[in-house]
Protein backbone atom coordinates (compact mmCIF):
# COMPACT_ATOMS: atom_id res chain seq x y z
CA UNK A 1 0.00 0.00 0.00
CA UNK A 2 3.07 2.34 1.06
CA UNK A 3 4.33 1.74 -2.54
CA UNK A 4 1.04 1.99 -4.14
CA UNK A 5 0.69 5.63 -2.66
CA UNK A 6 3.98 6.41 -3.74
CA UNK A 7 3.54 5.35 -7.08
CA UNK A 8 -0.09 7.37 -7.36
CA UNK A 9 1.38 10.82 -8.06
CA UNK A 10 3.36 9.66 -10.39
CA UNK A 11 0.46 7.96 -12.14
CA UNK A 12 -1.75 10.56 -12.40
CA UNK A 13 1.33 12.87 -13.69
CA UNK A 14 1.77 10.09 -16.29
CA UNK A 15 -1.74 10.77 -17.50
CA UNK A 16 -1.92 11.63 -21.39
CA UNK A 17 -3.92 15.01 -22.78
CA UNK A 18 -7.42 13.57 -23.29
CA UNK A 19 -7.79 12.32 -19.93
CA UNK A 20 -7.11 15.81 -18.20
CA UNK A 21 -10.05 16.46 -20.03
CA UNK A 22 -13.63 17.07 -17.86
CA UNK A 23 -14.63 13.65 -17.05
CA UNK A 24 -15.52 10.85 -14.31
CA UNK A 25 -14.87 7.25 -13.65
CA UNK A 26 -17.33 5.64 -11.83
CA UNK A 27 -16.56 1.87 -10.47
CA UNK A 28 -18.28 -1.22 -10.72
CA UNK A 29 -20.71 -0.76 -13.56
CA UNK A 30 -23.27 -3.46 -11.63
CA UNK A 31 -23.94 -3.63 -8.06
CA UNK A 32 -25.11 -6.42 -5.82
CA UNK A 33 -26.09 -6.55 -2.30
CA UNK A 34 -27.08 -8.66 -0.01
CA UNK A 35 -30.07 -8.53 2.57
CA UNK A 36 -27.19 -10.01 5.09
CA UNK A 37 -25.32 -6.63 4.95
CA UNK A 38 -28.39 -4.34 2.84
CA UNK A 39 -25.14 -1.88 1.84
CA UNK A 40 -23.01 -1.93 -1.08
CA UNK A 41 -20.93 1.34 -2.86
CA UNK A 42 -19.79 2.65 -6.05
CA UNK A 43 -16.37 4.80 -6.15
CA UNK A 44 -16.17 8.17 -8.20
CA UNK A 45 -12.68 9.69 -9.55
CA UNK A 46 -12.47 13.00 -11.42
CA UNK A 47 -9.13 12.26 -13.49
CA UNK A 48 -9.30 16.03 -14.75
CA UNK A 49 -8.20 19.41 -13.70
CA UNK A 50 -11.67 21.00 -12.76
CA UNK A 51 -14.19 20.12 -10.36
CA UNK A 52 -16.68 17.88 -11.12
CA UNK A 53 -20.41 18.23 -10.07
CA UNK A 54 -22.18 15.00 -8.98
CA UNK A 55 -25.47 13.62 -8.11
CA UNK A 56 -27.08 10.04 -7.27
CA UNK A 57 -30.29 8.69 -7.88
CA UNK A 58 -32.34 5.94 -8.25
CA UNK A 59 -34.89 4.65 -11.23
CA UNK A 60 -36.03 1.41 -12.04
CA UNK A 61 -35.42 -0.73 -15.68
CA UNK A 62 -34.08 -3.40 -17.18
CA UNK A 63 -33.30 -4.64 -20.66
CA UNK A 64 -35.89 -5.31 -23.06
CA UNK A 65 -36.39 -5.72 -26.42
CA UNK A 66 -38.02 -4.80 -29.42
CA UNK A 67 -40.03 -6.16 -32.64
CA UNK A 68 -36.23 -5.37 -34.28
CA UNK A 69 -34.10 -7.53 -31.54
CA UNK A 70 -32.68 -3.86 -30.58
CA UNK A 71 -32.20 -4.26 -26.79
CA UNK A 72 -33.08 -0.80 -24.53
CA UNK A 73 -33.33 -0.14 -20.72
CA UNK A 74 -36.49 2.22 -20.39
CA UNK A 75 -36.03 4.32 -16.71
CA UNK A 76 -38.86 4.94 -14.59
CA UNK A 77 -38.69 7.09 -12.01
CA UNK A 78 -41.63 4.53 -9.96
CA UNK A 79 -41.53 0.50 -10.10
CA UNK A 80 -44.68 -0.78 -11.74
CA UNK A 81 -46.97 -2.93 -10.47
CA UNK A 82 -45.41 -5.84 -10.13
CA UNK A 83 -42.15 -5.63 -10.94
CA UNK A 84 -39.87 -6.23 -8.25
CA UNK A 85 -38.23 -2.87 -7.45
CA UNK A 86 -35.61 -1.55 -4.92
CA UNK A 87 -35.24 1.71 -5.80
CA UNK A 88 -37.86 3.37 -3.68
CA UNK A 89 -35.78 1.97 -0.48
CA UNK A 90 -32.32 2.63 -1.86
CA UNK A 91 -30.21 5.58 -0.66
CA UNK A 92 -27.03 6.99 -1.46
CA UNK A 93 -24.77 9.10 1.23
CA UNK A 94 -24.27 11.55 -0.01
CA UNK A 95 -26.96 12.40 -2.78
CA UNK A 96 -24.70 15.46 -4.54
CA UNK A 97 -21.42 15.84 -3.96
CA UNK A 98 -18.27 17.77 -5.88
CA UNK A 99 -15.48 15.43 -6.44
CA UNK A 100 -12.48 17.22 -6.76
CA UNK A 101 -9.62 17.36 -8.98
CA UNK A 102 -7.92 14.14 -9.23
CA UNK A 103 -10.23 13.14 -5.99
CA UNK A 104 -11.90 10.08 -5.56
CA UNK A 105 -15.32 9.84 -3.53
CA UNK A 106 -17.00 6.93 -2.10
CA UNK A 107 -20.78 6.62 -2.73
CA UNK A 108 -22.36 4.59 0.07
CA UNK A 109 -25.24 2.53 -0.93
CA UNK A 110 -27.81 1.74 1.89
CA UNK A 111 -31.10 -0.56 1.88
CA UNK A 112 -34.28 -0.31 3.84
CA UNK A 113 -36.54 -3.03 2.75
CA UNK A 114 -40.39 -3.24 3.97
CA UNK A 115 -39.63 -5.61 7.33
CA UNK A 116 -41.43 -8.61 5.59
CA UNK A 117 -39.78 -8.32 2.49
CA UNK A 118 -40.11 -12.32 0.66
CA UNK A 119 -37.28 -13.48 -0.27
CA UNK A 120 -36.36 -13.01 -3.84
CA UNK A 121 -34.12 -10.43 -6.14
CA UNK A 122 -34.90 -6.47 -6.30
CA UNK A 123 -34.02 -4.66 -8.81
CA UNK A 124 -33.07 -0.84 -9.38
CA UNK A 125 -30.32 1.73 -11.61
CA UNK A 126 -27.78 3.69 -10.29
CA UNK A 127 -28.07 6.98 -12.44
CA UNK A 128 -24.72 8.63 -11.64
CA UNK A 129 -25.17 12.73 -13.26
CA UNK A 130 -21.49 14.61 -13.78
CA UNK A 131 -20.90 17.80 -15.04
CA UNK A 132 -18.38 20.33 -14.61
CA UNK A 133 -17.84 22.45 -11.64
CA UNK A 134 -18.42 25.76 -13.89
CA UNK A 135 -20.47 26.75 -17.04
CA UNK A 136 -17.96 27.37 -19.45
CA UNK A 137 -18.66 29.83 -22.72
CA UNK A 138 -17.59 28.89 -25.66
CA UNK A 139 -18.15 30.42 -29.25
CA UNK A 140 -16.43 33.74 -30.49
CA UNK A 141 -18.74 36.58 -30.18
CA UNK A 142 -19.58 38.55 -33.49
CA UNK A 143 -19.66 42.39 -33.32
CA UNK A 144 -22.88 42.47 -31.67
CA UNK A 145 -21.84 39.91 -29.24
CA UNK A 146 -23.73 37.10 -29.66
CA UNK A 147 -22.30 33.93 -27.29
CA UNK A 148 -23.08 30.12 -27.28
CA UNK A 149 -22.39 28.16 -24.65
CA UNK A 150 -23.50 24.73 -24.15
CA UNK A 151 -22.70 22.65 -21.56
CA UNK A 152 -22.77 18.70 -21.23
CA UNK A 153 -23.57 16.43 -18.45
CA UNK A 154 -23.19 13.09 -18.87
CA UNK A 155 -24.97 10.11 -16.93
CA UNK A 156 -24.13 7.03 -16.20
CA UNK A 157 -26.97 4.19 -15.50
CA UNK A 158 -24.97 1.07 -14.03
CA UNK A 159 -27.56 -2.08 -12.41
CA UNK A 160 -28.28 -2.57 -8.89
CA UNK A 161 -29.61 -6.24 -7.77
CA UNK A 162 -30.75 -6.70 -3.77
CA UNK A 163 -30.94 -10.74 -2.98
CA UNK A 164 -32.58 -11.73 -0.61
CA UNK A 165 -32.78 -15.83 0.29
CA UNK A 166 -31.64 -18.33 -1.80
CA UNK A 167 -32.18 -17.56 -5.26
CA UNK A 168 -32.26 -19.58 -8.90
CA UNK A 169 -31.97 -18.52 -12.08
CA UNK A 170 -31.58 -20.04 -15.63
CA UNK A 171 -32.87 -19.94 -19.32
CA UNK A 172 -34.74 -21.43 -21.76
CA UNK A 173 -34.18 -20.63 -25.43
CA UNK A 174 -36.77 -20.93 -27.73
CA UNK A 175 -35.61 -22.30 -31.55
CA UNK A 176 -33.58 -19.50 -33.03
CA UNK A 177 -33.89 -17.90 -36.06
CA UNK A 178 -31.24 -16.80 -38.63
CA UNK A 179 -30.84 -15.04 -42.17
CA UNK A 180 -27.61 -13.62 -44.25
CA UNK A 181 -27.87 -10.18 -45.60
CA UNK A 182 -25.58 -7.12 -46.23
CA UNK A 183 -22.27 -9.25 -45.21
CA UNK A 184 -23.95 -10.41 -41.46
CA UNK A 185 -25.72 -13.21 -40.31
CA UNK A 186 -28.24 -12.20 -38.33
CA UNK A 187 -29.48 -14.35 -35.43
CA UNK A 188 -32.51 -13.54 -33.37
CA UNK A 189 -32.35 -15.63 -29.84
CA UNK A 190 -35.92 -16.14 -27.70
CA UNK A 191 -34.82 -15.99 -24.33
CA UNK A 192 -36.96 -16.65 -21.00
CA UNK A 193 -36.16 -16.86 -17.93
CA UNK A 194 -36.73 -19.23 -15.60
CA UNK A 195 -36.21 -19.45 -11.55
CA UNK A 196 -36.40 -16.70 -9.06
CA UNK A 197 -33.24 -14.05 -10.03
CA UNK A 198 -32.01 -12.40 -13.42
CA UNK A 199 -30.14 -14.23 -15.79
CA UNK A 200 -26.68 -12.83 -16.39
CA UNK A 201 -24.81 -14.59 -19.01
CA UNK A 202 -23.34 -14.61 -22.49
CA UNK A 203 -24.83 -15.24 -25.70
CA UNK A 204 -22.32 -16.79 -28.32
CA UNK A 205 -22.44 -17.34 -31.70
CA UNK A 206 -20.51 -19.11 -34.45
CA UNK A 207 -20.99 -19.28 -38.27
CA UNK A 208 -19.28 -23.05 -39.61
CA UNK A 209 -19.77 -23.63 -43.59
CA UNK A 210 -20.78 -27.32 -44.77
CA UNK A 211 -17.15 -27.81 -44.53
CA UNK A 212 -16.62 -26.99 -40.64
CA UNK A 213 -14.81 -24.34 -41.09
CA UNK A 214 -15.43 -21.41 -38.85
CA UNK A 215 -16.65 -18.20 -41.26
CA UNK A 216 -17.63 -15.45 -38.07
CA UNK A 217 -18.41 -15.61 -34.52
CA UNK A 218 -19.43 -12.96 -31.76
CA UNK A 219 -20.28 -12.81 -28.33
CA UNK A 220 -22.21 -10.31 -26.35
CA UNK A 221 -23.69 -9.95 -22.33
CA UNK A 222 -27.28 -10.92 -21.99
CA UNK A 223 -29.35 -10.09 -19.03
CA UNK A 224 -32.41 -11.75 -18.88
CA UNK A 225 -34.62 -10.01 -16.17
CA UNK A 226 -37.88 -11.83 -17.83
CA UNK A 227 -37.59 -12.32 -21.07
CA UNK A 228 -35.23 -11.00 -24.16
CA UNK A 229 -35.20 -11.79 -27.70
CA UNK A 230 -32.06 -10.52 -28.63
CA UNK A 231 -30.95 -9.85 -32.39
CA UNK A 232 -26.97 -10.63 -32.53
CA UNK A 233 -25.09 -9.83 -35.81
CA UNK A 234 -22.15 -11.93 -36.57
CA UNK A 235 -20.29 -10.20 -39.74
CA UNK A 236 -19.26 -12.87 -42.11
CA UNK A 237 -18.26 -10.81 -45.30
CA UNK A 238 -19.30 -12.30 -48.91
CA UNK A 239 -20.64 -15.52 -48.30
CA UNK A 240 -19.99 -18.34 -51.30
CA UNK A 241 -23.47 -20.01 -51.99
CA UNK A 242 -24.04 -22.99 -49.98
CA UNK A 243 -25.12 -24.02 -46.71
CA UNK A 244 -23.74 -22.48 -43.73
CA UNK A 245 -24.80 -23.94 -39.64
CA UNK A 246 -25.09 -21.12 -37.15
CA UNK A 247 -24.93 -22.24 -33.67
CA UNK A 248 -25.64 -20.83 -30.27
CA UNK A 249 -24.52 -20.96 -26.71
CA UNK A 250 -25.78 -19.32 -23.79
CA UNK A 251 -23.85 -19.21 -20.22
CA UNK A 252 -23.80 -17.68 -17.18
CA UNK A 253 -19.97 -17.15 -17.22
CA UNK A 254 -19.57 -12.91 -17.41
CA UNK A 255 -15.85 -11.79 -17.54
CA UNK A 256 -17.33 -8.14 -16.71
CA UNK A 257 -18.67 -9.94 -13.45
CA UNK A 258 -17.54 -11.48 -10.32
CA UNK A 259 -17.71 -15.00 -10.53
CA UNK A 260 -20.03 -15.54 -7.68
CA UNK A 261 -22.65 -12.61 -8.50
CA UNK A 262 -23.69 -14.59 -11.78
CA UNK A 263 -25.77 -17.05 -10.62
CA UNK A 264 -25.20 -20.65 -12.00
CA UNK A 265 -27.06 -22.26 -14.68
CA UNK A 266 -26.80 -24.86 -17.27
CA UNK A 267 -25.84 -23.83 -20.48
CA UNK A 268 -28.23 -23.79 -23.44
CA UNK A 269 -27.22 -24.58 -26.77
CA UNK A 270 -29.56 -24.53 -30.30
CA UNK A 271 -28.34 -24.42 -33.85
CA UNK A 272 -30.35 -23.83 -37.52
CA UNK A 273 -29.01 -24.07 -40.82
CA UNK A 274 -29.28 -21.33 -43.33
CA UNK A 275 -28.69 -21.36 -47.25
CA UNK A 276 -27.07 -18.47 -48.83
CA UNK A 277 -28.02 -18.74 -52.56
CA UNK B 1 -12.50 0.43 -3.38
CA UNK B 2 -8.78 1.07 -1.68
CA UNK B 3 -5.66 2.32 -2.94
CA UNK B 4 -4.78 -0.12 -4.90
CA UNK B 5 -8.50 -0.43 -6.47
CA UNK B 6 -8.19 3.06 -7.79
CA UNK B 7 -4.85 2.87 -9.14
CA UNK B 8 -6.65 -0.39 -10.99
CA UNK B 9 -9.47 1.98 -12.06
CA UNK B 10 -6.56 4.77 -13.18
CA UNK B 11 -4.71 2.20 -14.96
CA UNK B 12 -7.64 -0.06 -16.79
CA UNK B 13 -9.53 3.43 -17.53
CA UNK B 14 -7.53 6.55 -18.07
CA UNK B 15 -4.12 5.74 -19.48
CA UNK B 16 -5.14 3.76 -22.59
CA UNK B 17 -1.49 5.01 -23.76
CA UNK B 18 0.05 3.48 -21.22
CA UNK B 19 -2.08 0.49 -20.57
CA UNK B 20 -1.74 -0.13 -24.18
CA UNK B 21 2.20 -0.17 -23.86
CA UNK B 22 2.58 -2.46 -21.01
CA UNK B 23 2.85 -5.93 -21.30
CA UNK B 24 -0.40 -8.03 -21.23
CA UNK B 25 0.05 -9.49 -17.78
CA UNK B 26 0.36 -6.59 -16.48
CA UNK B 27 -2.91 -5.23 -17.56
CA UNK B 28 -4.74 -8.67 -16.40
CA UNK B 29 -3.34 -7.77 -13.37
CA UNK B 30 -4.92 -4.50 -12.49
CA UNK B 31 -7.43 -5.84 -13.81
CA UNK B 32 -8.58 -8.34 -11.31
CA UNK B 33 -8.65 -5.54 -9.06
CA UNK B 34 -11.80 -4.33 -9.86
CA UNK B 35 -14.37 -6.36 -10.64
CA UNK B 36 -16.90 -5.05 -13.47
CA UNK B 37 -14.28 -2.70 -14.41
CA UNK B 38 -15.11 0.99 -14.13
CA UNK B 39 -16.31 3.56 -16.65
CA UNK B 40 -14.71 6.18 -17.61
CA UNK B 41 -16.40 9.38 -19.76
CA UNK B 42 -14.22 12.08 -20.38
CA UNK B 43 -15.91 15.09 -21.95
CA UNK B 44 -13.31 15.92 -24.71
CA UNK B 45 -14.54 18.44 -26.55
CA UNK B 46 -17.39 21.36 -26.23
CA UNK B 47 -19.72 21.39 -29.01
CA UNK B 48 -18.15 24.89 -30.13
CA UNK B 49 -20.67 27.19 -32.53
CA UNK B 50 -17.86 29.74 -32.81
CA UNK B 51 -18.69 32.80 -34.46
CA UNK B 52 -22.56 33.48 -34.57
CA UNK B 53 -23.67 35.82 -36.88
CA UNK B 54 -27.31 37.56 -36.77
CA UNK B 55 -29.84 36.03 -39.50
CA UNK B 56 -27.16 33.61 -39.98
CA UNK B 57 -27.95 29.70 -39.48
CA UNK B 58 -24.68 27.95 -37.84
CA UNK B 59 -23.70 24.36 -38.46
CA UNK B 60 -21.50 22.39 -37.02
CA UNK B 61 -21.00 18.80 -38.53
CA UNK B 62 -20.55 15.78 -36.27
CA UNK B 63 -17.32 14.84 -38.31
CA UNK B 64 -15.64 18.25 -37.64
CA UNK B 65 -13.52 19.51 -35.06
CA UNK B 66 -16.30 21.97 -33.50
CA UNK B 67 -18.62 18.87 -33.07
CA UNK B 68 -18.77 17.61 -29.43
CA UNK B 69 -16.61 14.67 -28.34
CA UNK B 70 -16.79 12.31 -26.00
CA UNK B 71 -14.77 9.49 -24.96
CA UNK B 72 -16.60 6.35 -22.56
CA UNK B 73 -14.06 3.61 -21.84
CA UNK B 74 -15.93 0.84 -20.21
CA UNK B 75 -15.59 -3.04 -20.58
CA UNK B 76 -14.95 -4.91 -24.15
CA UNK B 77 -17.12 -5.43 -26.32
CA UNK B 78 -19.67 -4.47 -24.45
CA UNK B 79 -23.22 -2.78 -25.54
CA UNK B 80 -24.31 0.04 -24.39
CA UNK B 81 -27.24 2.52 -25.00
CA UNK B 82 -26.66 5.96 -26.06
CA UNK B 83 -29.23 8.35 -25.31
CA UNK B 84 -29.00 12.37 -25.48
CA UNK B 85 -31.42 14.59 -24.11
CA UNK B 86 -31.35 17.99 -26.10
CA UNK B 87 -32.30 21.45 -25.77
CA UNK B 88 -34.71 23.33 -28.70
CA UNK B 89 -34.19 26.83 -27.29
CA UNK B 90 -31.07 28.02 -25.89
CA UNK B 91 -32.19 30.91 -23.26
CA UNK B 92 -30.26 33.90 -23.00
CA UNK B 93 -29.47 34.30 -19.69
CA UNK B 94 -28.43 38.01 -19.44
CA UNK B 95 -31.90 38.76 -20.76
CA UNK B 96 -35.77 38.94 -19.20
CA UNK B 97 -36.86 35.09 -19.77
CA UNK B 98 -38.03 34.23 -22.90
CA UNK B 99 -35.41 35.64 -25.08
CA UNK B 100 -34.05 32.18 -26.43
CA UNK B 101 -32.28 31.11 -29.56
CA UNK B 102 -33.32 27.98 -31.85
CA UNK B 103 -31.09 25.38 -31.72
CA UNK B 104 -32.02 21.65 -33.74
CA UNK B 105 -30.20 18.71 -34.62
CA UNK B 106 -30.59 16.83 -37.79
CA UNK B 107 -31.17 13.01 -38.06
CA UNK B 108 -27.69 12.30 -38.61
CA UNK B 109 -26.16 14.57 -36.15
CA UNK B 110 -25.27 12.13 -33.60
CA UNK B 111 -22.50 9.44 -33.88
CA UNK B 112 -20.70 6.65 -32.32
CA UNK B 113 -17.52 4.90 -33.21
CA UNK B 114 -15.36 2.12 -31.31
CA UNK B 115 -11.84 1.57 -30.71
CA UNK B 116 -10.48 4.86 -32.43
CA UNK B 117 -11.57 8.62 -32.29
CA UNK B 118 -12.63 8.54 -35.96
CA UNK B 119 -16.27 9.98 -36.55
CA UNK B 120 -16.15 9.93 -40.75
CA UNK B 121 -15.95 6.35 -39.98
CA UNK B 122 -18.77 5.97 -37.19
CA UNK B 123 -21.60 5.26 -36.94
CA UNK B 124 -24.28 8.17 -37.78
CA UNK B 125 -27.94 8.09 -35.60
CA UNK B 126 -30.41 10.38 -34.78
CA UNK B 127 -29.50 12.05 -31.77
CA UNK B 128 -33.18 12.59 -30.49
CA UNK B 129 -33.75 8.53 -30.73
CA UNK B 130 -30.51 7.62 -29.24
CA UNK B 131 -28.53 3.87 -30.59
CA UNK B 132 -26.80 1.42 -29.23
CA UNK B 133 -22.98 1.39 -29.44
CA UNK B 134 -20.44 -1.21 -28.56
CA UNK B 135 -16.68 -0.46 -26.57
CA UNK B 136 -14.31 -1.41 -28.91
CA UNK B 137 -12.06 -4.75 -28.20
CA UNK B 138 -8.86 -5.42 -26.44
CA UNK B 139 -6.46 -3.38 -25.58
CA UNK B 140 -9.15 0.11 -26.84
CA UNK B 141 -11.97 -0.79 -24.79
CA UNK B 142 -13.48 2.71 -25.86
CA UNK B 143 -16.39 3.84 -27.24
CA UNK B 144 -16.30 7.78 -29.03
CA UNK B 145 -19.69 9.45 -29.34
CA UNK B 146 -19.66 12.85 -31.29
CA UNK B 147 -22.71 15.04 -32.04
CA UNK B 148 -23.17 18.43 -34.14
CA UNK B 149 -25.80 20.86 -34.38
CA UNK B 150 -27.60 23.61 -35.54
CA UNK B 151 -28.32 27.52 -34.34
CA UNK B 152 -30.69 29.65 -35.91
CA UNK B 153 -30.04 33.38 -34.36
CA UNK B 154 -32.51 35.30 -36.04
CA UNK B 155 -32.18 38.99 -37.73
CA UNK B 156 -33.00 40.95 -34.42
CA UNK B 157 -31.44 38.19 -31.92
CA UNK B 158 -30.85 40.21 -28.91
CA UNK B 159 -26.93 40.38 -28.21
CA UNK B 160 -26.02 38.17 -24.80
CA UNK B 161 -24.99 34.80 -23.72
CA UNK B 162 -26.78 32.22 -24.84
CA UNK B 163 -26.64 28.61 -23.03
CA UNK B 164 -28.21 25.32 -22.59
CA UNK B 165 -27.20 22.11 -21.28
CA UNK B 166 -27.30 18.70 -23.48
CA UNK B 167 -27.18 15.17 -21.39
CA UNK B 168 -25.59 12.43 -22.65
CA UNK B 169 -26.73 9.11 -20.79
CA UNK B 170 -24.75 6.12 -21.27
CA UNK B 171 -26.88 2.44 -20.15
CA UNK B 172 -24.79 -0.58 -19.79
CA UNK B 173 -27.11 -3.23 -21.48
Amino acid sequence: MTKLRRWLPALLAALPAPALAQGVVVAPHAVFIDHATRAGSITLYNPGEEPVEVSVSFAFGYPTTDSAGNVSVELSDSTPPGEPGAAAWLQAFPRRVTVGQQQRQTIRLLASPPANLPNGEYWARIVVGAKGGKVPVVGVPDSAAITVGLTLEIRTVISVVYRKGQLTTGVTLAPISAGYAHDSVHVRLPLTRTGTAAYLGTARVSVVNSAGDPVGQDERAVAVYHALNPRLTVPVGTLAPGSYTVRVSVSTDRADLPGREALPAPTVEDAVEIIVQ
Amino acid sequence: MNLKGLVSVLLLGIVPAAAAAQGQSTTTAVTAQVPGGPLTFLNVQDLDFAIVTRGVPKTVVRNTAAAGKVRVAGTANAFVQIRFTLPAQLPNIQAAPGVNMPISFSGTDGGWNRDSDSPTGGTAFDPALGDDGRFGPPPRPYLWVYLGGTVAPSGAQAAGIYQGSIILTITYL
